[in-house]
């Protein structure tokens, strides 16, 4: 309702005023080089290049994407290979090693070259357990449990992507699992898009967390199946992933405060994550 | 606890010593008054030439100043007044209550001292047929001390004698002359001409002291703190100009009496009354009809009472007519300002004030009709409604010469609310079914205050100003209420947000000396201690405050300031609907654990300088650090959301601030011409953690030059013609200048800042006729006309760039670009 009126006052103050189509005297802006990916240890290097456009632009332009980029990956300081343009990817066969730093350069026709330096976390020491029955809830069904066991590496600040899916034989899909906990971590954090939890080491640096999540009955058809990631990044990363998100749902209105997102990329923009992935199915 | 209560005793120990007492100096005291209507002056200044000790009579007209023995002039001079010379001989303390009598026009008179009779020889004589005098007595005065006399009568040396920087006595005569929003005399609107003070947005009334934010403005009506300030969303300020005493602004160099806001204060003083017969004043605006009204409630003067209604007339004359049983729509406003003083005897008097104001916004529709017999009845109401309710008892005692006290109890309610109902009701033959929904949604704070303060003159060289105030305050942030009725069954009644008011509860103690080091130099020295409690969290804050004058020749003064501010109560502003459209969104809240207390310090350096034929200079630079200032976090909303009143704090961050730059201002109070002009150059900076990827950024409101001219002239003895001109380097806004894609495939816009556009200039040029009638009915009437926006530029308020079609849009956003307005009264 207080957005209802914050419309329907704005709307009558401003019919009171006048607005004209302006030409923005706005600063020069120079199209940059963007990139974007997540370089994730469980799987190959695939980054999107694109560029930046003014403001003003038509948005029928030929695109964003840049088709014809050339990407080095260098890992601990040597060239790797080179990432190749596919359906709209610039992929490179090889997956990025825990614990190692890589640049990423990448040039393309008159535009400044930019590049990006990331190291990827060290592999982090999972435990993972699926109990199917650790009792009956209350209408006498079973109740199974996942458990989760990780040490934190306390000598940086860390930040986790925690995403655990079902998958329903039924319909031979994966389905996001609802997490339902007390624990700090799923009380001080939203819920992501796409079901996931995002949370710091902040009430845990340096010791093992333990994580427990009830499974109720009924919940896949079949044996039940999961599919548990848990994603280590730096803080970097993690403010970009939270700005994004906050883009995503707060957009950005006239009433809100604009949302700046983070970048890595040296003279372009973008942002390349570098994700130490654990990932296991259980049964 | 025991830690509180040794700095207590350590800050009254230190203050102690640093008096010294001086048993061969008397106190003369008293009140200032206006000899016509026996309103006392606030602002006059008392001045001894012999000593060079001079006073300035408090919000109450009260003044002591410390003379040594022997025989002394005593000069009395308010501003519109013809000044007064006392010649005494002192050997004891004495009560001395003086009259002034008013200058007419007194605006345009060149010589307003030509009445006062400065003897050219070395002999002051005093009138001796003025009763408030003391028995003839004359005095041989050196050359030096008659030429002090007549600089002080020709030039405003309490400029260069107050110890007070970035303060501003708001010139209330001015004000009333100069061009106006339709005609609608303004004070809240006049005060953005002054240095340091700048408008929000083009034609709001947004105010934003010295970079700081409009919660950072602490405004006293009669003492009564008042938490919202607004008319009409913004266009006109709450301030019934008819009903106004005195007004006075500071900017920094805070007394220690006050606290709790960072930026600024506006001291409102309202009419006492007159004391000799009863007068008034009507108005009559495009917008408004004004009465005041003021005078003597028992035969001997010593009850006066003053009462000041505004009410918007535009509802009467343009919305109720063409309103009917099933489509309505208003606007009203109005205010009310009740005050009544009892003079108990010479050293008592007490004071009751009640204020009132409130806006209301309401529509409503109905509509029936009638398919295949069936009769369907809708109808939906809209009602929003804003304002301030506020009451305060003061009691005023003069102890004994020295010792004057003052004990006050405040009340002060903002309350916003928002009501929506929908109902239909079906009527088909056998059955009517009937159902309704309504919300209500509203907000509020309230504060109950008390304080006794003392005002100590110690001997000639020490003043002792101390007290303690105790606040306790409810914070109702937003709660909102919806029921469900269907034929008269409630199927669904739901409150959201919070059920009960947060209380904070506040103690402050304070003292502070003002310290005549010798005749050139004073100090102010105080402190300020402020116990805050919030549910069971405790900040306890050291506030202390220093400020100088050092007089040059009695031809200027250098002055300076330190001061240490804590603000533990935070209003929540969005950019757009708070800060630019200044919608009654105003909600406060209080600081916790997790919004800290903000925090300011400043510094000043200042240069203040009378010249003769009353125009002053004053320049002075500032440098102001918040450690903590409140920043709303990116992408929030802060006023987004049915249940944003709960989740308040998780919007919220604490940064920090710089701000910093010089103000000139130079004002010709009397003559032909009258007028001010002032420059500003100033930055407004903030770093907050993960706003603006933790990098520097300007403050919204940073504007880089700010310049005003405000003139008026006497063109016969019926009209008088005034202008404004007003340049402002536009604010800044955070404008998407590039876009490009993010890591999930997602158009976003590349900002590169925050706040990275700064909007075109503001330039504007208000123009004002006012045409005087006498007549025999009526002691005076009179016009007011007044252009606002003469030159009908179109100054900007926002921009946005409208990126849904095929070609990307900007558009600037300014408001009426051209408005005139008039305005009739009589006084009588």
């Amino acid at each position: 309702m207080q957005l209802k009126y914050i419309i329907f006052m704005s709307i009558t103050v401003l019919a009171l005023s006048c607005s004209k189509e302006i030409d923005l005297n706005l600063p020069a802006y120079n199209s940059k080089i963007v990139v974007n990916g997540e370089m994730d240890t469980e799987n190959d290097i695939s980054l999107e290049v694109s560029r930046s456009i003014p403001i003003m632009q038509s948005n029928d332009s030929t695109g964003y994407l840049i088709k014809d980029a050339v990407v080095q990956i260098f890992e601990n300081g040597t060239n790797i290979g080179t990432a190749n343009y596919f359906s709209g990817k610039y992929v490179l066969a090889a997956k990025p090693k825990p614990g190692a730093s890589y640049q990423i350069k990448v040039s393309s026709g008159t535009y400044t070259p930019v590049q990006a330096n990331l190291k990827i976390p060290k592999k982090l020491p999972v435990v993972l357990k699926f109990k199917d029955s650790i009792g009956l809830d209350a209408f006498g069904f079973k109740v199974g449990q996942i458990s989760l066991s990780f040490t934190d590496d306390g000598s940086v600040s860390n930040y986790y992507k925690l995403l655990i899916r079902y998958y329903n034989a039924g319909t031979t899909v994966w389905f996001p699992f609802e997490i339902t906990s007390n624990d700090i971590l799923f009380i001080n954090n939203d819920k992501l898009n796409d079901g996931g939890y995002m949370f710091s080491d902040r009430t845990f640096s340096g010791k093992t967390k333990n994580l427990y999540f009830d499974v109720p009955f009924g919940l896949a058809q079949g044996t039940p199946k999961f599919e548990v990631s848990i994603k280590s990044f730096d803080t970097d990363y993690n403010d970009y992933l939270r700005a994004v998100e906050n883009y995503r749902q707060n957009g950005n209105g006239l009433s809100n405060e604009p949302v700046i997102l983070k970048s890595n990329v040296t003279n372009g923009i973008g942002m390349v994550g570098g994700v130490s992935n654990v990932r296991d199915t259980i049964y | 606890m025991n830690r509180v209560r040794k700095i207590y005793f350590l800050l009254l120990l230190v203050f102690t010593s640093l008096s010294n007492l001086n048993a061969q100096s008397f106190t003369i005291s008293g009140f200032l008054s206006n000899k016509e209507t026996g309103e006392v002056l606030i602002g006059a200044y008392v001045f001894c030439p012999q000593t060079g000790s001079g006073s300035v009579t408090n919000n109450y007209g009260y003044y002591a100043i410390s003379v040594p023995y022997g025989t002394k002039n005593i000069l009395y001079i308010g501003e519109g007044y013809y000044a007064k010379i006392d010649t005494m001989r002192i050997s004891s303390n004495k009560q001395a209550d003086v009259e002034l009598s008013e200058m007419p026009d007194e605006a345009f008179q060149i010589n307003p001292f030509s009445d006062i009779q400065i003897s050219e020889e070395t002999e002051t004589v005093v009138d001796e047929n003025d009763s408030s005098s003391s028995p003839k007595v004359t005095i041989k005065n050196s050359d030096e001390v008659n030429k002090l006399i007549l600089y002080a009568l020709q030039h405003n040396m309490k400029i260069i004698d107050r110890i007070e920087n970035g303060y501003v006595e708001v010139p209330g005569f001015q004000i009333s002359q100069m061009p106006s929003l339709a005609g609608e005399i303004d004070v809240g609107r006049a005060i953005k001409h002054l240095p340091g003070v700048m408008p929000g947005t083009e034609l709001t009334n947004g105010m934003y002291v010295r970079g700081g934010s409009q919660d950072q403005n602490l405004v006293l009506i009669d003492g009564i703190p008042i938490y919202n300030t607004n008319h009409v969303f913004g266009f006109y300020s709450i301030f019934n100009s008819d009903a106004i005493n005195s007004i006075n602004l500071s900017k920094s160099g805070f007394s220690a009496k006050h606290g709790g806001r960072l930026s600024a204060i506006t001291d409102v003083v309202m009419k006492e009354g007159n004391s000799k017969n009863i007068h008034g004043i009507f108005l009559n605006s495009l917008f408004s009809f004004t009465l005041d009204l003021n005078g003597p409630l028992s035969r001997d003067g010593r009850t006066t009472f003053s009462v000041a209604a505004r009410r918007s007339n535009w509802d009467l004359l343009f919305f109720r007519p063409i309103s009917t049983d099933s489509n309505k729509f208003t606007y009203t406003f109005y205010d009310l300002n009740v005050k009544v003083c009892h003079r108990i005897n010479a050293k008592n008097k007490l004071f009751f004030s009640v204020y009132n104001n409130r806006d209301r916004f309401y529509t409503y529709n109905k509509s029936t009709e009638v398919i295949n017999n069936i009769k369907t009845t809708s109808d939906a109401e809209f009602d929003v409604k804003w304002g301030n309710i506020a009451g305060s008892f003061k009691w005023n005692r003069v102890i004994n010469n020295r010792l004057f006290s003052n004990f006050d109890i405040t009340y002060s309610q903002y309350k916003s609310s928002i009501g929506l109902g929908f109902s239909e009701s079906v009527d088909s033959a056998r059955v009517i079914d009937f159902s309704k929904i309504n919300f209500k949604y509203f907000n509020f704070i309230r504060d109950i205050q008390t304080g006794l303060n003392y005002d100590y003159l110690l001997d000639k060289r020490n003043t002792l100003r101390y007290g303690a105030q105790f606040s306790l305050k409810g914070f109702m942030p937003g709660s909102t209420a919806t029921t469900f009725n269907q034929n008269g069954i409630i199927s669904n009644d739901t409150f959201f947000g919070l059920s009960k008011a947060l209380t904070t509860k506040e103690l402050a103690i304070y003292v502070e000396e003002e310290k005549k080091v010798n005749n050139n130099l004073r100090l102010n020295i105080g402190a300020r201690m402020v116990n805050y409690f919030y549910k069971d969290q405790t900040f306890i804050f050291l506030e202390p405050r220093f400020s100088f004058n050092r007089k040059f020749n009695n031809t200027y003064a250098l002055k300076g300031s330190y001061t240490m501010m804590n603000q533990t109560l935070n209003l929540l502003a969005d950019n757009i609907n708070s800060n630019i459209l200044s919608l009654n969104f105003d909600r406060w809240v209080p600081s916790n654990d997790a919004v800290k207390p903000q925090k300011v310090q400043q510094i000043t350096l200042g240069l203040s300088k009378p010249f003769k034929d009353n125009w002053e200079l004053t320049v002075e630079g500032y440098y102001k650090w918040y450690s903590r200032i409140l920043e709303v976090k990116e992408g929030a909303d802060i006023n987004g959301g049915i249940l944003s009143s709960n989740d308040w704090e998780s919007k919220l961050l604490t940064g920090k601030g710089w701000n910093y730059g010089i103000e000139t201002f130079l004002h010709k109070r009397k003559g032909d011409l009258t007028g001010w002009m002032s420059y500003t150059l100033s930055w407004a900076k903030r770093n907050t953690p993960t706003v603006n990827r933790g990098e520097d950024y300007f403050y919204q409101f940073d504007r880089r030059h700010y310049i005003n001219i405000v003139a008026q002239t006497k063109i016969d003895d019926d009209y008088s013609a005034s202008i404004n001109v007003v340049f402002s380097t536009g604010n800044v806004q955070s404008v998407p200048i590039g876009k490009y894609l993010d890591i999930n495939g997602n158009v976003v816009y590349d900002y590169t800042e925050k706040n990275n556009y700064r909007l075109a200039n503001t330039f504007r040029i208000d123009f004002g006729l006012n045409k005087i009638r006498y007549s025999s009915w009526a002691a005076e009437s009179g016009y007011r006309f007044s252009i606002y926006n003469v030159l009908a530029r179109n100054n900007p308020a926002y921009i946005y760039i409208d990126n849904s079609g095929k070609t990307p849009k900007a558009y600037q956003r300014g408001f009426l670009p051209f408005i005139p307005g008039i305005t009739y009264y009589i006084k009588f």
